[in-house]
């Protein structure tokens, strides 16, 4: 086999990777990224009745079903940018994690990498939600069953809300059953930042209004939550460790 | 309640002037010699019984509002300026960092006192996403603070102060943006929406990873470095004032 078979996808991947672990090449997708979130803001303010939608739907559902490039080029540009980014960081991760290193300076070395796997299952998670996900808001009257889903359904049982001395509403509380397959739950009540969660599903209570006795509630699912989750909390706990060895062990060393 | 028997409006021009008096104490710190320390201490005291105040008025921590949130960051700021300044007097970091901590005293004073917390605001991931918000805003302040100093000085033990300063506020600003989105997962059922004032968010914390990323670069350290360190803090400075004024942003439930 001639050598220039063998070495020419050797050169391609040499190239490949030196340029996914050169962090003035990643530093400047970072900056396109900034700037294209910036003028994302623009024509988000700019096409209010065009984006209303947007955070109905899972994205990538709403991207296929809203093309006009002119308008939303910039969220194509994001996702791309963002997939450059991410497989930079695993570049870099990978490259981190192979180098031998002294146990004194293992925290030094292992938690850039901790932050990198935290920034990549936080992109992991924000992949999910934006193409599974469910969300839909239902206005209910107080004993009315409302179907969700094929064998999903919830009714409203009672509806009460506290009020200040001006009448602003301090609390509310909206009282409901889940009904599964046709087995209802017992009643549960929940209020603003204390949903309930049955399965993978939660549901929200937006609004309520006592005289009428009606409860606007949410229901969601969001796949990709708990790997966000996950992931900020590793880029934290790496971030600390990252404060603790550069400061106060041993400063890292400079790359091009 | 502390005032019995006294309007809205003269309870608001209370706090108003509350803010106004450390806001002035700050600016007298600079005085020189000890006088200027005990002028920040008194004003360091002051601002902290305003902010004692204010909760017991709310009968909440004093986190939410932007009259009470600005007022934080800015106590935040004051404070980190002490830290980073006791044992070395990095030079000209008292009058670039306390004229900046009166001034955003006099905004956070111009934004009326609310004294409803809506129910929604009402979680303890929320206080402690504003809590977080505004101590990795003062961290990213100070830290372009001594970014000034440096550029003035040349002393490079500040630029690395500087990046020590960025370092931690942008962990502390990642804090934030987990409870904060946690919160408003449990309010209202997602941890994202497609709004300028998340994009900014985002623009702002990638902005400072690029800068972290950078400083680690050969050539990058030192001036260039000091001087994005300095426009990250504009920057955060735009997302939280800039967005409602210079942005228009839509009406959110939030």
């Amino acid at each position: 086999m001639p050598a220039d078979t063998i070495l020419k996808p050797m050169k391609i991947l040499k190239t490949i990777n030196n340029f996914f672990l050169s962090l003035k090449i990643m530093s400047g997708f970072f900056f396109v990224f900034i700037l294209v979130a910036c003028a994302g803001s623009l024509f988000l303010t700019q096409n209010l009745a065009f984006f209303s939608g947007i955070d109905e739907t899972p994205l990538f559902r709403w991207l296929s079903e809203n093309k006009n490039l002119k308008l939303i080029w910039w969220i194509y540009a994001l996702i791309v940018l963002l997939g450059i980014i991410a497989t930079g960081t695993i570049f870099c991760t990978i490259e981190g994690l192979l180098k031998r290193v002294n146990r004194k300076l293992l925290v030094a070395k292992l938690s850039p990498q901790i932050m990198h796997i935290g920034a990549l299952l936080m992109l992991f998670g924000n992949l999910l939600t934006a193409s599974a996900g469910f969300k839909a808001d239902i206005l209910l009257k107080a004993g009315e069953v409302r179907t969700v889903l094929e064998d999903k359904a919830v009714r409203l049982e009672s509806v009460s809300v506290e009020t200040d001395k001006n009448g602003y509403p301090t609390n509310w509380e909206a009282g409901l059953r889940w009904i599964e397959n046709g087995s209802e739950s017992v009643e549960h009540k929940i209020s603003p930042t204390h949903p309930l969660y049955f399965g993978q599903y939660g549901i929200y209570s937006q609004a309520v209004s006592a005289g009428e006795k009606t409860a606007l509630i949410r229901v969601c699912k969001d796949p990709g939550a708990i790997w966000a989750l996950a992931g900020g909390l590793l880029l934290i706990a790496g971030g600390l460790g990252f404060f603790y060895s550069h400061f106060y062990v041993k400063p890292l060393s400079g790359r091009t | 309640m502390i005032f019995c028997g006294v309007g809205e409006e003269g309870r608001s021009l209370f706090y108003v002037m509350l803010l106004l008096i450390p806001a002035v104490l700050y600016a007298m710190g600079l005085s020189e010699g000890r006088k200027g320390g005990y002028f920040f201490s008194a004003a360091v005291i002051f601002h902290i019984t305003t902010l004692i105040l204010r909760g017991l008025e709310l009968g909440a921590l004093p986190f939410t509002e932007k009259h009470d949130n600005i007022s934080l960051m800015a106590l935040f700021l004051a404070l980190f300026y002490y830290y980073f300044n006791k044992g070395k007097r990095i030079k000209h970091l008292d009058i670039i960092s306390l004229p900046i901590v009166s001034v955003l005293l006099c905004i956070a004073a111009s934004y009326e006192p609310l004294n409803t917390i809506p129910p929604f605001q009402k979680s303890p991931w929320f206080y402690l996403h504003s809590f977080f918000y505004s101590l990795g805003y003062a961290l990213f302040g100070t830290a372009a603070c001594i970014g000034v100093s440096y550029l003035l000085t040349g002393d490079a033990e500040h630029e690395g102060d500087q990046y020590k300063g960025a370092v931690i506020g942008w962990i502390l600003f990642s804090v934030s943006l987990v409870t904060g989105g946690i919160w408003f997962f449990t309010a209202y059922g997602t941890y994202w929406l497609w709004t300028p004032k998340e994009l900014w968010i985002s623009a702002t914390w990638f902005y400072y990873g690029l800068y972290l990323h950078l400083r680690l670069v050969k050539g990058f350290k030192g001036r260039p470095a000091a001087a994005i360190g300095i426009a990250g803090f504009c920057i955060a400075l735009f997302t939280y004032f800039g967005l409602g004024t210079v942005i228009p942003c839509p009406p959110t439930q939030f």
